[in-house]
């Protein structure tokens, strides 16, 4: 039996466990944010918003080329002392804490409202952060193996919207480019949330077994997810047209119920069960990232106790907000603050790592 | 003259043998002027008596001319000359000697000599080679392994020419202490998981190994999983493929099957006609399982969310004949359907004890009446009927019988989740699933695997002469299975 | 210790399924459930400034003929629920039924003239807000009350929903009736900006049901009805790929038939400050009867001069909507307000429709003929 965190996953799993945490809930209502500012050219912003994950996967390189055995944690202990760097880890561990419990309270009030009216959301919340618990018990080698399965569903289950080509009116995107640059560039910090739960990367890349095919793997693997979500909110302008997103909470959801399949009466609940599976590998993937991080710093507690212990806790950090309002403003309030934090986190780690490149040997 | 030593030689054996009932001593003489006394040690029912009159006892009682003196070599002189059996040899320790009783060999002890002359008579009575009872093929051979191992081992070292084929020998068990022979291609398995294997096999420390079942149950590494960590199979040429692809195979004296291991998930849904068919037919009935397996497992537990929690799912057209069948019915979907799936059971499993055609008729009529009366009585609706039905039948598809049984069992935590949770539930119990399936491992290899080579054999069966290098999922040692001018054929000569 | 386990574990799980399967509401199985066939909407005045609410739900009923277990009669009744508000209609209604209904399949959704004319914002908000409900159910306004067009017996189908379903599903036929007459076509243009809704209306005559026209809104408001030919033209400027019949008579023998495709497009310009859109229409067709001009399938100048007489008649037909458009109904019901939007900018609070019904439009018309059928049955002049 190998031991779950020493084993080594290869770089495509890497690619697919990037997407598989980026892609999670905050891709429904991203045409809701960013055609508020941008108006009809909110896609453009998306592309634009393309720029933080190109960012993060740049310093992951120097990273990875640099220190090729440590994750990010160590580096932070080795640079900035003990304590201090222990404390970075813990905010660095909030952040996925924070995905872990937003898409988790995402998911369940978007499966309440259309399949679950029937089932109290405290009860589907326990049972959907049950699952990303359990999944985070089995280890890593499994998780990055169902990351590989679930990334081929994803792509089916993004190319779905595509059907709403036939039916849109081109008119509903134009016209292009009158939205002020300003205008464009706000709405893309809204998609930060979309794009976040990348630094995943950071924690695993010393596992990862082939190195010289990192590089390119990680570029493709954001280029993935800006051509995905920019063509995803194209499609939703294109078929709904911005006042009608305005008025949803969930717009690539009507895009999708424009598909009218002969025998099945309505496409929501094929769309609801591939959305399921596919949200449930992300919040595994946050859940599994928090309790590595925090095994790191109790090293006595293995990874199954520590899945057990942090079980609790984020449920009752999910319960609070289950209504879609409170979730949102407290995302608009916290999320560009977090970006800012990994940003400058992860560019000071980088800048020290350069600037010791000469005495790496001394560092011992 | 001594018989000190010759009584004390008996006195040996017969110990180690146990109940002295089934040992038959034969004392005979060899020679004529100055006789030498010898006996004959043999198990009753063990030993064939016809070798052991034609072959021991007729040449030295009566072609023995002259005498023999008691020379150091006699026994040699004895096996050169007078023995005709094809078999013998000459053992001094007293073990080995009843070691090879207790399989059907035959003793000579001569007086004064302290060695044992093993004289092979093995016989017995066996089951003929016959056809596979639970595996059947169209094109393939209509052979089946039998009960006893020398048989098995033949068939496969008939196919398997090549002289790095390797067997290893295991006893097993206290009380019974049966033969386990141990086959793999040592040029092609991988180390460490051959040893792996071994370890395995020999810290298995029990009273009895009757049957192959039981040994595949001491070395799987997860037991309380609900999958099969070892394939089962009843044909030689099914072991030859897989033998050739890295793996073992175990046999086991007194099992007309075979176990190999290490078996991965994806080998219990390919079947043998599978390689003896043409690449697009084979390709479409690989994708008719697959959908079987997911209609299996998925469609009980769809419908029960249905009916049950998202009525406003049902595709219109179905709805209105749908209601209408269900009025006034007695019973919840949820026991409709688990009373349903248990009668269906009954059905199977009583159909299995009974004997042959008994059998054959309570499954059909069993089915068509209590089905048709569980209508009438208004206890079931014809639409659930069609649904537990279909389930049913689609876990006949799977090739293994493992792996239809877990199949079968698969499917009711699936309902109970549905039942729970709806749709959702379903999502979560695939994605359980594929999670246990990820996370088990078998003798070090990852229990499932879809590496980008191997896809031409998962979900269609690509064409063979594609086929050039071996599975990755399964180590092994040599990566190439296929010189290199077939792929350049494409089939066009 | 093997012991130990199973007594946790088995106790665990007992209390897990049943931590689960408690408290579940909302939900029944799907034959104790009351299954909507059509959904109505009607207001009706208390005083000069309130109304109260009516939502009749047209369901299914399902009774077994006694003796015959096999068979299963399916017809419909209606049930209504009153109150001042949408949500206390539930309730009002549930007091009255024996189930508690499932939308999700309903058929149509009917609202009256009056209920229309009072405003369809409540009624599409509560709509939009249910997640069960069925996106691809068709929507009409009614004469009269929607009770009576839900109650109304149609021979050959368990409730009038489901006649009324393949009658506004079917129409796109003819008449240039626009495919997108469902509910989620509504939702793309209601309150959205640059169109208003333009929805079929229905009204029964005798034991029929028919469509006689088109409903036109203005700010989510009904202020008019167009009736059916001139529903015809306006649908053809509305909508592109539509097929309708135009003809040409002389008298009551002599008459040419065109079944014509259309294809539309639409080019808008600002002169003096004033939007001027130009509509080019093409239309290609198949002359389905023709007792009026002679040789036109044999000789060339006659079919150009017969594509340029139906050209003429079109033109003259759209020129007479536009203007009942400017003058009568008051409301941009060609929906040209989303091409000025598009080209020149959205959310600048400019009012679209006050632009369109000052703004010049221009209709050009271009016809061609593409089939002539199996042959002619015309008077030879050599007969006359």
């Amino acid at each position: 039996m190998q031991n779950s965190s020493e084993s080594k996953i290869t770089s495509y799993q890497l690619l697919c466990i990037l997407t598989g945490t980026a892609i999670g809930i905050g891709l429904m209502d991203l045409p809701n944010q960013v055609t508020e500012i941008a108006k009809q050219n909110g896609w453009v912003s998306v592309i634009i918003g393309g720029i933080y994950p190109l960012y993060i996967v740049y310093i992951a390189d120097i990273l990875q080329n640099k220190f090729p055995d440590e994750n990010i944690l160590q580096l932070s202990r080795k640079f900035l002392g003990k304590v201090f760097g222990n404390l970075l880890n813990l905010l660095f561990m909030f952040n996925f804490i924070l995905y872990t419990t937003t898409v988790a309270s995402g998911l369940t009030i978007l499966l309440s409202t259309f399949i679950m009216y029937f089932m109290s959301p405290i009860k589907l919340l326990v049972f959907i952060v049950s699952l990303g618990a359990i999944s985070s018990y089995s280890g890593l080698r499994p998780l990055a193996n169902i990351n590989e399965l679930i990334f081929v569903f994803t792509i089916v289950v993004a190319l779905i919207p595509l059907v709403a080509l036939g039916r849109g009116k081109l008119l509903n995107v134009l016209p292009l480019f009158d939205s002020s640059v300003e205008s464009l560039f706000k709405a893309s910090v809204e998609s930060c949330f979309s794009y976040g739960g990348i630094e995943i990367i950071f924690l695993f890349y010393p596992l990862v077994s082939d190195r010289e095919k990192f590089k390119s793997y990680m570029l493709k693997g954001v280029l993935f997810l800006i051509i995905l979500y920019s063509s995803l909110t194209f499609l939703t302008i294109y078929y709904c047209g911005i006042d009608l997103i305005k008025k949803s909470f969930w717009s690539i959801l009507i895009a999708t119920k424009s598909i009218e399949i002969p025998i099945i009466n309505n496409f929501r609940f094929i769309f609801m069960f591939l959305w399921s599976i596919v949200n449930f590998k992300t919040i595994s993937n946050s859940y599994f990232a928090s309790v590595f991080i925090l095994k790191d710093m109790f090293k006595k507690l293995s990874i199954k106790k520590l899945s057990v212990i942090l079980f609790p806790f984020i449920v009752l950090m999910s319960s609070n907000y289950i209504n879609e309002e409170a979730r949102r403003t407290f995302l608009k309030f916290i999320v560009p603050k977090y970006t800012l934090f990994n940003i400058v986190f992860l560019t000071v780690i980088c800048l020290i790592g350069l600037l010791k490149k000469d005495g790496l040997n001394e560092e011992k | 003259m001594d018989d000190f030593n010759m009584n004390d030689n008996i006195q040996k054996i017969v110990d180690g043998l146990g109940n002295t009932d089934t040992v038959i001593k034969r004392y005979f003489e060899i020679g004529s002027k100055l006789p030498v006394q010898a006996v004959l040690l043999y198990v009753d029912s063990l030993a064939d008596r016809e070798s052991i009159n034609l072959n021991i006892l007729k040449p030295l009682m009566l072609q023995v001319k002259g005498d023999l003196c008691l020379s150091a070599d006699i026994c040699d002189i004895i096996c050169k000359k007078y023995i005709t059996s094809s078999s013998t040899s000459v053992e001094n320790d007293a073990n080995k000697a009843i070691f090879a009783m207790k399989r059907g060999n035959t003793v000579l002890i001569i007086e004064q000599v302290d060695e044992f002359i093993v004289i092979d008579t093995k016989d017995g009575k066996y089951r003929q080679i016959s056809e596979p009872l639970n595996e059947y093929s169209v094109r393939g051979s209509r052979e089946g392994f039998v009960e006893n191992l020398e048989t098995n081992v033949s068939m496969i070292r008939r196919m398997v020419k090549h002289q790095d084929l390797t067997i290893e020998n295991f006893t097993l068990g206290k009380y019974t202490q049966t033969d386990i022979k141990l086959m793999y291609v040592d040029s092609i398995a991988d180390e460490s998981v051959m040893e792996k294997i071994r370890d395995r096999l020999s810290s298995i420390d029990v009273d009895s190994i009757t049957g192959a079942g039981i040994i595949e149950q001491y070395i799987e590494g997860h037991p309380y999983s609900l999958f099969p960590q070892c394939f089962a199979t009843e044909r030689p040429d099914i072991v030859i493929n897989d033998l050739l692809e890295g793996r073992a195979a175990i046999l086991c004296q007194g099992t007309p099957y075979a176990l190999v291991v290490p078996a991965l998930f994806i080998e219990f849904f390919q079947a043998v006609e599978d390689y003896y068919e043409r690449s697009i037919l084979s390709s479409m009935i690989r994708i008719l399982r697959l959908l079987a397996v997911i209609l299996v497992i998925t469609l009980p537990a769809a419908y029960l969310s249905f009916i049950k929690f998202n009525s406003e799912l049902i595709p219109v057209k179905f709805l209105l004949p749908l209601v209408s069948t269900r009025q006034g019915l007695l019973l919840t979907p949820l026991i409709e359907i688990l009373c349903m799936e248990m009668i269906v059971e009954f059905l199977r499993e009583g159909g299995l004890r009974l004997p042959g055609k008994i059998g054959q008729t309570l499954s059909l009529v069993g089915g068509f009446i209590i089905g048709d009366a569980a209508l009438r009585a208004k206890l079931v609706s014809p639409a659930t009927l069609v649904v537990v039905g279909t389930a049913v039948i689609g876990t006949f598809v799977i090739p293994n019988y493992d792996m239809s049984l877990s199949i079968r069992i698969a499917r009711f935590p699936m309902i109970i989740l549905a039942d729970i949770f709806g749709i959702v539930g379903i999502a979560a119990g695939w994605y359980l699933i594929l999670l246990h399936l990820f996370s088990m491992d078998t003798f070090g290899v990852q229990y499932l695997s879809l590496k980008k080579n191997d896809l031409k054999d998962i979900f269609i069966r690509g064409q063979l002469w594609n086929m050039d290098k071996r599975p990755e999922s399964m180590p092994n040692k040599n990566k190439i299975r296929m010189g290199n001018s077939m792929k350049k054929f494409r089939g066009r000569h | 210790m093997k012991k130990n386990k199973f007594l946790i574990i088995i106790p665990l799980l007992v209390i897990i399924f049943s931590f689960f399967i408690t408290g579940i509401k909302n939900s029944d199985i799907v034959e104790n459930m009351e299954i909507v066939a059509g959904l109505g909407s009607d207001v009706e005045y208390k005083t000069p400034g309130s109304v109260s609410y009516s939502i009749p739900l047209s369901t299914y009923i399902f009774r077994g003929i006694s003796g015959d277990d096999e068979n299963v009669k399916v017809s419909s009744t209606v049930r209504k629920g009153v109150g001042k508000t949408l949500g206390q209609t539930r309730e009002n209604r549930q007091s009255k039924a024996d189930k508690k209904t499932i939308l999700g399949f309903e058929k149509v959704y009917i609202v009256s003239e009056s209920s229309a004319a009072y405003g369809l914002e409540p009624i599409v908000d509560i709509l939009f807000k249910n997640p069960q409900l069925n996106d691809t159910g068709y929507f009409a306004i009614c004469r009269g009350k929607a009770e009576d067009m839900l109650s109304h017996k149609v021979e050959g189908y368990p409730s009038s929903s489901d006649f009324i379903e393949g009658l506004l599903k079917n129409e796109f036929n003819y008449s240039f009736f626009p495919k997108n007459i469902k509910i989620t076509d509504l939702y793309t243009s209601l309150y959205v900006e640059g169109t208003n809704p333009v929805v079929p209306y229905i009204e029964t005559n005798g034991d029929n049901i028919e469509v006689s026209g088109m409903a036109l809104f203005k700010n989510g408001k009904m202020v008019a009805k167009s009736n059916f030919d001139d529903s015809k033209w306006l649908n053809l400027m509305r909508d592109n790929k539509v097929c309708g019949i135009v003809s040409l008579q002389k008298d009551s023998r002599n008459y040419a038939d065109l079944y014509a495709n259309s294809f539309r497009k639409v080019n808008v310009d600002k002169i003096h400050g004033k939007l001027h859109f130009t509509i080019n229409l093409k239309l290609k067709g198949s002359v389905i009867t023709n007792t009026y001009f002679k040789d036109i399938s044999k000789n060339e100048s006659a079919k150009r001069a017969f594509e340029e007489k139906i050209g003429e008649k079109v033109h003259r037909n759209c020129c007479s909507v536009i203007n009942k458009m400017k003058t009568e109904y008051k409301t941009d019901c060609l929906g040209l307000g989303k091409y000025a939007a598009a080209k020149y900018g959205r959310w600048s609070n400019v009012d679209w429709d006050k632009e369109v019904l000052d703004s010049s439009i221009d209709v050009n018309v271009k016809v061609s003929i593409e089939n002539w059928g199996r042959g002619s049955f015309e008077k030879n002049s050599r007969e006359q």
